[in-house]
C-alpha cells in the first residue's frame, strides 16, 4: 500500500459536560491513502476537521498528514492547511454558506485565504470552478446568494469551494443529508468525479451503508464512538462480520434486490457516549449477546486481509449469520 | 448606540454558526472571521436596535423636558421647544401642535431609516424587493 495521506493513531475525543464526560471519539485508528475514498459509517462520528476547530473538546492521540502531526501543529500552520490541503464538504450548505455574501465571492475567499491574488482573479476562478461543478450560467450564477440557489446547486458550490485549491483530502460530513433523494445521486456522483480529476482522497461520512458501498473503497462503521468494522467495501456490503453492521445493511433498502419487503430497523436505544456499557458496547442491543459481551471489551481482529471487526462471535459462526441470515431477507 | 449586550450576544450566537465553522475549515483567520464573517450578519440587528434607541431617547427626552426634568434651557431640544410653545398654547396653539408633529415625524424617520437600512444589508430583503 502507497505511503499513507491521512494517519490516524488511537484517536480520543471527548467532552466535558455536566453530566460526565462525552466519549465521543475512543480510541480509534485508520489511514487513508492518496486517492483513497474511505466511508465512515455509525452512530457518532466527530469529523477530524471540526473536531480539531472545536476548542472545548479534549483531544489526544495523533493526527498524522503526511507524517506531519496536526494536533501538535502550531495554529497558524494547521491554518494554511486547512481549506488547501484537506478541505471540507458540510451536511447542509444552506447554513454552511454565509448569507450575506455573494456564492461566487465565498469561493474566492479561499484564493485570497490562501494565495497572493486579486479579488478579480479570485472571482474568476470562482465562476471557473461552478462551471467545473455543473452549474449554468456560473458567471451570472457567482453574484447571488446562497438562498437564491437550490439545495442542490448549493452543494455543488459547496464542492466548488472544497475544490478550490485542489485538496489532497476532501472531508465530506454527510453531503447529501439535506439533499431531496433525487439529488443526492448527482452530488455523490460528482464528487466521486472531481475526486478522480482533482486526485484528492475522500473521508465519505454518512449514516446510509447503501450510499457508501457504491462510492467507497473502504469503509469503516463506528459505534459508540469506536471502530466496530473495518473493511474493503465489498466485504463489508457482502460479508459483514459484526452485528451492528449487519443491522445496518438490514435497515436500508439494498439496491442489488428487487423488493425492499422488510427493513429491519435495528432495536433498542442509540448508545449514552457518556455511560458506555461494559464489554461490548453494542451488547444491550445486539440479538447475539454472549455472557462474555458483558464483560470482556471485544478488540479490533483481521479476519482476511485488512477486513477486522470487533465481536466475539467467532469467524465460522459470523460467516455463517451473514449467509444464512442477513443477507437473504 | 446598540447596546454592547445585544451585539455581545449576537456575536457569541453566531459564533457558533455552521459557516463559521465552514470559514474556519477554509483556512480564514480569526480576524477574517470577525470582520467578514460575523459583523456583517450582525449589522442589520445592531442598526435595527440602534435606531430604535435613537427613536426611543427623542421621546424620552421630550417627555422629561415638557415636564421640566430633562435637558435645561436655553439648550434647544425637541423637548424644550415643546414646553415653550405650552406657555404659549392659549395665544398660539399651533406652536405646540407642529412642534409635535415634528417630533413624531423626526421619530417615524430614525425608525424608516432603519427599516431602510435593515432592508439594504439584508440580501434576503433585496430578493423580496427585486421579485
Ligand atoms: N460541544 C460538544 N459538547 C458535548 N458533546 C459534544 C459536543 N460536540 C459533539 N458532542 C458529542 O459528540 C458526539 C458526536 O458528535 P457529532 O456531531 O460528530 O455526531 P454525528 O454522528 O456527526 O451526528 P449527526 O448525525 O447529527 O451529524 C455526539 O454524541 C455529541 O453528543
Ligand atoms: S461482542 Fe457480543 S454483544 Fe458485541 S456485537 Fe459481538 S456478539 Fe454482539
Ligand atoms: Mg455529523
Amino acid at each position: 500500500m502507497a505511503e499513507p495521506l491521512l494517519e490516524v493513531k488511537n484517536l480520543k475525543v471527548q467532552f466535558p459536560t455536566e453530566d460526565g464526560v462525552v466519549k465521543a471519539v475512543d480510541g480509534t485508528s485508520f489511514s487513508v491513502a492518496p486517492g483513497e475514498t474511505l466511508g465512515v459509517v455509525g452512530e457518532s462520528f466527530l469529523t477530524v476537521m471540526g473536531l480539531v476547530t472545536k476548542r472545548e473538546a479534549r483531544i489526544s492521540g495523533e493526527i498524522l498528514f503526511r507524517g506531519q502531526d496536526l494536533l501538535k501543529l502550531p495554529p497558524e500552520d494547521f491554518r494554511e492547511i486547512r481549506g488547501a490541503k484537506i478541505s471540507m464538504i458540510f451536511q447542509d450548505p444552506l447554513t454552511a454558506l454565509n448569507p450575506v455574501h455573494r456564492v461566487g465571492n465565498q469561493i474566492a475567499e479561499v484564493f485570497q485565504v490562501h494565495r497572493k491574488v486579486s479579488k478579480k482573479e479570485a472571482f474568476d476562478e470562482a465562476i471557473n470552478l461552478l462551471q467545473l461543478v455543473g452549474i449554468p450560467e456560473p458567471a451570472k450564477r457567482a453574484r447571488r446568494y446562497p438562498h437564491e440557489f437550490s439545495g442542490g446547486m448549493r452543494q455543488r458550490a459547496m464542492i466548488a469551494m472544497a475544490l478550490a485549491l485542489s485538496p489532497d483530502l476532501i472531508i465530506a460530513d454527510e453531503p447529501t443529508t439535506a439533499l431531496d433523494v433525487t439529488v443526492q445521486a448527482q452530488i455523490l456522483d460528482l464528487i466521486d468525479q472531481m475526486k478522480k480529476e482533482f486526485d484528492a482522497a475522500v473521508i465519505l461520512i454518512t449514516h446510509d451503508l447503501g450510499v457508501v458501498a457504491e462510492h467507497c473503497d473502504d469503509i469503516m462503521v463506528m459505534y459508540a464512538g469506536r471502530m466496530v468494522e473495518y473493511g474493503e467495501a465489498r466485504d463489508i456490503y457482502y460479508g459483514a462480520h459484526h452485528p451492528y453492521t449487519w443491522g445496518l445493511l438490514q435497515s436500508i433498502a439494498r439496491m442489488d434486490q428487487a423488493r425492499t419487503e422488510r427493513l429491519r430497523p435495528i432495536k433498542g436505544q442509540p448508545p449514552s457516549l457518556i455511560h458506555v456499557p461494559p464489554g461490548c458496547p453494542f451488547n444491550p442491543r445486539c440479538p447475539y449477546v454472549m455472557d462474555i459481551c458483558r464483560t470482556e471489551v471485544p478488540q479490533l481482529i483481521p479476519a482476511d486481509g485488512h477486513h477486522a471487526s470487533a465481536c466475539h462471535l467467532p469467524l465460522s459462526e459470523k460467516e455463517r449469520i451473514v449467509k444464512e441470515e442477513v443477507l437473504v431477507h | 448606540m446598540p447596546d454592547a449586550r445585544i451585539v455581545r450576544g449576537l456575536f457569541l450566537s453566531l459564533k457558533e454558526k455552521e459557516f463559521v465553522e465552514s470559514a474556519r475549515a477554509s483556512g480564514a483567520s480569526n480576524k477574517r472571521i470577525i470582520f467578514y464573517h460575523i459583523l456583517p450578519n450582525a449589522l442589520g440587528p445592531i442598526v435595527v436596535s440602534s435606531t430604535l434607541n435613537v427613536a426611543a431617547a427623542i421621546l424620552t427626552e421630550s417627555a422629561l423636558s415638557f415636564l421640566g426634568f430633562g435637558v435645561q434651557p436655553p439648550t434647544p431640544t425637541w423637548g424644550n421647544l415643546l414646553e415653550d410653545g405650552r406657555t404659549a398654547s392659549l395665544i398660539a396653539p399651533w406652536l405646540v401642535w407642529f412642534r409635535g408633529l415634528a417630533i413624531l415625524i423626526t421619530v417615524l424617520c430614525v425608525n424608516f431609516l432603519g427599516d431602510g437600512l435593515r432592508d439594504a444589508l439584508d440580501p434576503h430583503q433585496k430578493l423580496v424587493g427585486k421579485e
